[in-house]
């Protein structure tokens, strides 16, 4: 089988590239309706986004926290205790497609977007243990 | 024969060494992209220069000494398996591939050894944390494992025979 040309790879992994971009842009933006706090894969609270900012501390199994803080304008992580810090250092996020995570404590902070619920729009709040 | 294996255990321990210290001091520099998993992946410059150089099977022994060792230097008990998933993803790819495309093409290697990296890496992510949310990471891990994967391709590309000539000369 003979290798692909140069100039058909650099077209490849552009097109690649295009498309990557493409898929980040075009996720959908609203404002925020709610946020998704999951750990472990189980969705520990879904909570109404309000102008006012809300907080949140959530414990995770090795005795490491994360605070999490969200309003209309955006939700981040904003204190946790966890070797890498990646989830504070992310900053505020605005709108869902890329959740902020923590992989030390196997949090995750979703972004759902207003007009954007399956619930018919009534907003509430779940804890699973 | 006995010569022989000495100068291969040499090399092999060379850039073991060589791809250690590459590893830990990128572990060093705080990562500009506050997203996890974007990094500049430096250390595979000698996983490919080493499958061209030495061979497959000496590529594979200091990829797995590399994450090994280097997750007990850096401390990161939790990146170990990331590290080698991502890494055994990423050699099987360029092992896969290396035959088809050739020397001239490492950088396109390097590329499709990058995704393949952090594929591994999202999915083993995915089955640690249970989470499904990690794969919305996938579109910015596409574009830094190409953009990355070329950076370190093209490294390797341009080491490759700089480092054979001083192989060579050393009969």
């Amino acid at each position: 089988m003979k290798a692909p040309s140069q100039k058909t790879l650099l077209l490849i992994f552009s097109a690649l590239l295009l498309l990557a971009l493409l898929l980040l842009l075009l996720a959908p933006h609203g404002g925020v309706g709610a946020v998704e706090i999951c750990q472990n894969g189980q969705l520990l609270y879904r909570l109404p986004a309000t102008e006012q900012v809300q907080t949140l501390t959530i414990a995770a199994a090795d005795g490491g926290y994360n605070v999490v803080s969200w309003s209309a304008a955006g939700a981040q992580v904003t204190a946790a205790d966890c070797p890498d810090r990646l989830c504070v250092r992310r900053g505020l996020v605005a709108h869902g497609g890329l959740p902020i995570v923590c992989l030390p404590h196997r949090l995750s902070v979703e972004i759902v977007e207003s007009g954007d619920s399956d619930d018919g729009g009534d907003l509430d709040a779940i804890t699973g243990q | 024969m006995k010569r022989l294996a000495t100068k291969k255990l040499t090399a092999v321990a060379m850039l073991t060494a060589a791809a250690l210290l590459i590893y830990i001091l990128e572990a060093q520099v705080p990562p500009p992209v506050a997203i996890p998993g974007v990094k500049l992946g430096l250390a595979n410059i000698i996983t490919l220069v080493a499958v061209f150089l030495l061979g497959r099977r000496e590529a594979l022994l200091i990829l797995l000494l590399r994450v090994f060792l280097g997750s007990i230097f850096t401390g990161q008990a939790v990146s170990f398996l990331y590290s080698l998933a991502g890494g055994l993803c990423c050699y099987g790819v360029i092992c896969l591939l290396a035959p088809l495309w050739g020397e001239k093409r490492i950088w396109a290697l390097s590329v499709c050894g990058a995704l393949a990296h952090n594929t591994g890496q999202l999915a083993v992510a995915a089955l640690l944390t249970t989470l499904g949310a990690v794969f919305w990471y996938l579109p910015v891990l596409m574009i830094s494992g190409v953009i990355s994967g070329a950076f370190t391709g093209l490294a390797a590309q341009y080491t490759l025979p700089r480092l054979r000539s001083i192989k060579s000369r050393n009969r």
